[in-house]
């Protein structure tokens, strides 16, 4: 059962179209990657999915849970339970981290238990009294991101870059701070990443590369993961170029 | 009581003497009134906790209830002070009240401050004896309802010696009606003494307000002030002016959200004139619809090892309104160190959007940024007025978007 697809999407920025050709899908209890080189289009597409009135779609729908979204305003997509980590969180001065937790467990159900062991989890103690993001580090960020997104107790996820400049150990943490969100009703996920360590941590099914605005190839996690860290995008792109290629029939074929 | 006639003279020579900023206003349009209706405070209850005032006095160490001229109460739980109206004051204190009036605030300043100690009637006086420390608050309630009034109180605040005191004063115009509020303040801080002054103003479209506020902070005292100011009045103007001796220390902060048409020009002025003084100095401006605001920080650094800092914060929630900032430093001596900061700007839509992410509405998003943005150092407040006061801005920052 398909809990998003994304068909043939181009998405727009002011006068620039910054994806210009997306097609995939993400079935439900599935976690997928995504990868991509800079400036490619990830977070373009992660911002059009949950409904940034910046990003413009021009061309293509999208699908959640067997709705046609494409023209539903983000509050309602939120309120559908589908959401985002963001790859850069802004600095909230003057609201403590213990405030807005609050806020949002209380207006989700989250329990003070499930809260409290989220905290636990992932070791943000000391930051409670202390406001969002300011003056924190990248990790804690990662980290808070996680956190607030958890007590939303979200069936969809797109996290966007949830490992970058995060310590091996905080790593773990992120890992399981997922398969907590898992626990608590979170059907499906993409993960946008460079590095794939999270994979690690957690049980991703396939993978996707996107590049220069266009989704070029897809497959399984472990294969694309592989791929990607021997031969880098640009084998990809030079094998994969001008369509969507499935890698587990291009290595059966090939061997 | 003729120790007052000099007084009394001098301010009849200012009765026309404009304010030094803000707009001018002829006082003479407005005269004190009597409440024309009767007045059951308990029904106001909700109205009143707006600006800080629990009508049930649960935890309150006093109240002083003012309604247009007449007082309507004045009760202190605590022996170790005294709580009464101005004229009670001066019928006990006679002569000796002199030492607590206008000597921080000049009668002759202008036409608002003539004017209060000509036609104005009532104001608390409110004196905490040498060594007493009261954490909980007494609250001080001022209220306007009748139509073209005055209402110029005198209140009078000293702590003596090693004291502490904890003081909210809410003040309301209960109807859309013109008034003008010109209330004078004084307050003495003893040595090694202690006042937070919580002050929260909720008037309407047609409201001049022209408060005169003045404070002594001997040796060692400490003195917090808090003013807080919203919704809608027709002009605002207010300059209180804070002197500091050796080693005391000030906080001063005033949060305005304004909407309508409204006109404020408000700050402070701190003079550091003994060793080792220090004060901040804070403004958190929000503007919306047409309104206007002015906001002043002023710092004299006079003697030595003085420390002074100006955060001036703007944010404008329309197009149509105005912020300005206006800090300024004044070093007349070599040891000083004088610093300020200043930023004006609006909502950041990349927040706002991140804040929907995280399941908020676009208002309720907008909401908790404002929250932010007016949010002040209270870490000086006992727990409960640091509450109150949190609370009141949480108010605020629901209504103003
Ligand atoms: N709001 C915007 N205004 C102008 N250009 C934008 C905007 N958002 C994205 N772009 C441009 O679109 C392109 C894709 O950006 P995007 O952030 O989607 O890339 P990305 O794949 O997430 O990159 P990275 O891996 O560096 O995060 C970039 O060239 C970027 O500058
Ligand atoms: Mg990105």
């Amino acid at each position: 059962m398909h809990l998003l697809i994304c068909k043939d999407l181009k998405v727009s920025v002011g006068t620039k179209i910054v994806v210009k050709d997306a097609t995939f899908y993400v079935n439900e209890n599935e976690l997928v990657l995504l990868y991509g080189p800079n400036a490619s289009g990830k977070t373009s597409l992660a911002m059009a999915i949950l409904g940034h009135p910046k990003y413009k779609i021009v061309n293509g729908r999208i699908i959640f849970d067997g709705r046609d979204i494409t023209n539903m305003s983000m509050e309602k997509r939120v309120k559908l339970g589908l959401t985002a980590t963001f790859q850069f969180s802004p600095d909230l001065r003057g609201i403590t981290l213990e405030e807005l937790a609050f806020e949002i467990a209380s207006r989700y159900g989250m329990s003070q238990d499930q809260m409290f062991k989220l905290i636990e989890l992932l070791k943000l103690h000391e930051l409670l009294k202390r406001d969002v993001n300011v003056g924190f580090s990248g990790g804690e960020r990662k980290r808070v991101e996680l956190f607030l997104t958890a007590l939303q107790k979200p069936r969809f996820v797109i996290f966007d870059e949830p490992d970058s400049g995060v310590d091996p150990e905080s790593l773990a943490l992120i890992g399981r701070a997922i398969s907590e969100m898992v626990k608590n009703g979170l059907k499906g996920g993409l993960i946008i990443t460079h590095v794939g360590y999270l994979a690690k941590y957690i049980n991703a099914t396939r993978a996707y590369v996107m590049i220069d605005g266009t989704m070029i190839c897809h497959g399984d996690a472990d294969l694309i993961s592989n791929h990607i860290f021997r031969y880098g995008f640009k084998m990809c792109i030079k094998r994969f170029k001008g369509e969507i290629y499935e890698l587990e029939e291009w290595n059966k074929r090939k061997s | 009581m003729s120790w007052r006639n000099g007084i009394r003279e001098r301010a009849k020579k200012a009765l026309d003497k404009p304010p030094k900023y803000g707009i001018d206003v002829d006082v003479t349009n407005f005269i004190p009134k009597k409440i024309s209706i009767n007045v059951n405070l308990s029904e106001y209850s909700n109205e009143l906790s707006l600006v800080g005032i629990d009508v049930s006095e649960k935890e309150r160490m006093g109240s002083f209830y003012q309604f247009e001229s007449q007082i309507i109460k004045a009760i202190a739980k605590h022996p170790g002070v005294e709580l009464m109206s101005l004229e009670d004051a001066i019928d006990e204190y006679g002569k000796d009240i002199l030492e607590w009036f206008w000597n921080a605030v000049p009668v002759d300043q202008d036409k608002f401050t003539a004017i209060a100690e000509l036609k104005g009637k009532g104001g608390y006086f409110i004196r905490v004896k040498k060594g007493v420390k009261l954490k909980i608050p007494i609250q001080a309630c001022l209220l306007m309802r009748e139509h073209g009034s005055l209402q110029a109180p005198h209140n009078i605040i000293i702590a003596e010696e090693g004291s502490e005191v904890n003081v909210i004063t809410g003040c309301m115009m209960m109807r859309e009606t013109i008034g003008l509020h010109a209330g004078v303040t004084e307050i003495y801080i003893d040595r090694k003494a202690r006042v937070n002054y919580v002050m929260i103003h909720k008037w309407s479209r047609a409201m001049y307000v022209y408060p005169r506020t003045g404070v002594i902070v001997k040796e060692g005292g400490e003195y917090v002030s808090h003013y807080i100011a919203f919704t809608a009045l027709k002009a605002l103007q207010a300059l209180p002016k804070v002197v500091l001796y050796d080693a005391a220390h000030a906080y001063l902060s005033s949060i305005l959200a304004l909407e309508g048409d409204a006109k404020a020009d408000t700050g402070y002025v701190a003079y550091l004139q003994g060793n080792n003084a220090s004060v901040q100095i804070v403004s958190r401006s929000i503007t919306k619809d047409n309104a206007e605001i002015i906001a002043r920080g002023k710092i004299i650094g006079k003697t030595n090892d003085v420390k002074g800092h100006i955060d001036c914060q703007g944010l404008l929630l329309s197009t149509k309104s105005r912020i300005v900032a206006v800090p300024q430093l004044i070093a007349e001596s070599q040891d000083v160190s004088l610093t300020h900061e200043a930023a004006i700007g609006k909502l950041g839509e990349e927040k706002i959007i991140w804040l929907m992410a995280r399941g908020f509405s676009r208002e309720e998003a907008e909401s908790i940024l404002i929250r932010g943005f007016m949010s002040v150092d209270i870490t000086g407040l006992p727990k409960n007025l640091a509450m109150l006061l949190k609370g009141v801005l949480k108010m605020i920052a629901k209504s103003v978007v």
